[in-house]
């Protein structure tokens, strides 16, 4: 096919093309024009140094061949850059597991139902920001330790990515649990707060070996505060279990002001450099 | 001036390995080839190199910033490519997004001068015409070519290459040394390989690594010329060579101390690597 099979453009501004000093719109016209004459592609051939031709042809080719997946296009490349497959298949098994617990917490006998909550729910942030730090959730794996945005903001921009996701899950389905709204969202604090604190030690400490000690002292403290609290006899009441105090709270809070702090002090630092 | 790669008494442990034992060496400029048998430690030397993996002891200077330092560590980055051994690449993705996607992460925002870097590296591995496939219908040394491809995004200063030749047919080789050597004009390329041949057709300095130590430090031409006089053919083994082989002429060729009487012969850069690598008596750089 071809538009006018006498008219090829002329040597100058195919030169001009190829060299990259065509205005955007006569680059267009010639592309389109490059597509279906065959004559204008061999006359291209022989315009400019020869990676010039290459890169020009590879680029229209590139147009016409690149697929058009919504995750694959590279426009969108910063989106799957920040949330990675890998890493999205990983929040949404974190939120499903958050939803379990939320389920389980609905068919338990009170004081377990709270006790098994606060326990288990923070587990979900804490696992999300480790996760954010693990090779396999780079596309590009090991290619991309080695590059200057990998070394401390993407892994970060991804924590908060992973748990902002899985801790959404969970306070939406907290809604459904028998506890007051109030009282079923009181494990968002301390679970922010030691993701914070994960993803915060990051470039000192490994992730999974901090996260591993938190999440075992943080079981062993919900024990004891059950063990505490064995008045607990109101359906799904947390009243007596010491997280439901106030001064918790703020102090979950703090704790992630003061770790949002930290990374964004260390955001250029590589995170668990020494142990890799 | 100092050099654009210096080491200082660099060691490396993992448990009760040593990966490098006290690696002292400078230099720069032009491509560098790294030689050395399987445990070596290139591998261990080109991580180090490209900011992945700290020394327990000893210094590193590359371009004279120090990697140990968080702030050097990133200017470093910007100026590296790196091609890891093993890359775990995204088998979802095309090449095309794979590498537009290290292009991010090397920091360069603008699309369209994104894109056009993509299929510059792109089409100078070969690949214009396989870009948007997705890795995993790629073979083995297609993808590789997307792993360097990668590596060479931005133009790097310096680039670090880990067997890049590996899974790569003759053709592609060959393509691979023209555009290593081209990297090596503008800058530093240092390979890791186990091809003698490309070091002999590429590189303009040659390191040899054994057991954790540098065994040799020079040119191609003065590696070869370490077994001068000590390469003979014959119709038999001797038990004083330090190794022995048959040729594809049906000759013994053996690589040691001549007993008298044999035939010498011109050492390659192969023989030199054998020599340097067995020989007991050779220890630190030389020359």
């Amino acid at each position: 096919m071809s538009f006018d099979d006498n008219w090829h453009v002329p040597f100058d501004r195919l030169e001009a093309y190829a060299t990259g000093r065509a205005y955007p719109l006569e680059r267009s016209s010639i592309e389109a024009h490059l597509l279906a004459c065959a004559h204008c592609r061999k006359s291209l051939a022989v315009v400019g140094p020869s990676a010039t031709r290459e890169v020009t042809l590879a680029a229209i080719i590139d147009r016409i061949d690149r697929p058009r997946r919504p995750l694959h296009r590279s426009t969108g490349v910063l989106l799957v850059s920040l949330a990675s497959p890998a890493l999205v298949g990983a929040t949404a098994l974190l939120a499903a597991a958050l939803l379990a617990v939320v389920g389980v917490t609905a068919v338990l006998r009170p004081p377990w139902s709270a006790a098994v909550l606060v326990a288990l729910a923070p587990l979900a942030p804490i696992v999300a920001a480790v996760v954010a730090f693990w090779p396999a959730t780079d596309p590009a794996g090991s290619l991309a330790p080695a590059t200057p945005l990998a070394g401390g903001r993407l892994p970060f921009l991804r924590a908060l990515f992973a748990t902002s996701a899985s801790a959404a899950a969970g306070l939406i389905s907290s809604a459904f649990t028998p506890l007051a709204w109030s009282d079923s969202i009181i494990w968002l604090a301390p679970g922010m707060a030691f993701a914070a604190v994960v993803v915060a030690a990051a470039t000192w400490i490994d992730p999974a070996r901090l996260a591993v000690g938190l999440a075992t002292g943080w079981i062993v403290v919900c024990l004891l505060w059950a063990r505490a609290a064995r008045s607990v006899t109101t359906l799904g009441s947390v009243d007596d279990l010491a997280i439901h105090d106030a001064a918790v709270q703020v102090m979950g809070v703090v704790v992630i002001v003061v770790a949002s702090t930290v990374i964004l002090w260390r955001r250029d630092a590589q995170p668990n450099w020494r142990t890799s | 001036m100092s050099a654009e790669l210096e080491f200082i008494g660099v060691a490396k442990h993992f448990g009760s390995k040593i990966a490098l034992d006290g690696f002292d060496w400078s230099g720069g400029s032009g491509v560098i080839g790294l030689l050395g048998p399987n445990g070596a430690g290139k591998t261990t030397l080109l991580r180090m190199l490209a900011t992945v993996l700290a020394a327990d002891r000893g210094t590193i200077r590359v371009f004279g910033l120090d990697p140990a330092r968080s702030r050097d560590r990133l200017a470093i980055r910007r100026l590296l490519g790196y091609l890891p051994q093993d890359t775990g690449l995204y088998p979802g993705f095309s090449g095309f997004d794979l590498v537009d996607y290290v292009a991010v992460l090397k920091e360069i925002t603008d699309s369209d001068t994104r894109h056009e870097e993509v299929r510059r590296v792109l089409c100078a591995v070969g690949l214009q015409d396989d870009m948007h496939r997705r890795i995993r219908t790629l073979s083995g040394g297609m993808k590789r070519r997307v792993a360097i491809a990668a590596a060479l995004v931005g133009q790097p200063r310096l680039l670090v290459l880990d067997e890049p030749s590996a899974g790569l047919d003759p053709d592609q080789r060959l393509r691979l040394r023209d555009v290593v050597s081209q990297a090596g004009q503008h800058g530093t390329a240092i390979v890791s390989t186990h091809q003698t041949d490309e070091v002999a057709a590429l590189c303009h300095q040659v390191l040899v690594l054994d057991r954790g130590r540098l065994c040799f430090a020079g040119t191609p031409r003065e590696l070869a010329a370490l077994a001068e006089g000590r390469v003979w053919v014959d119709d038999h083994p001797h038990p004083g060579a330090i190794r022995t082989w048959v040729t594809s002429d049906g000759l013994v060729r053996s690589i040691g101390a001549p007993p008298t009487g044999v035939q010498l012969v011109e050492p390659t850069i192969d023989d030199g690597y054998l020599f340097a690598t067995n020989d007991p008596t050779t220890d630190g750089a030389t020359p």
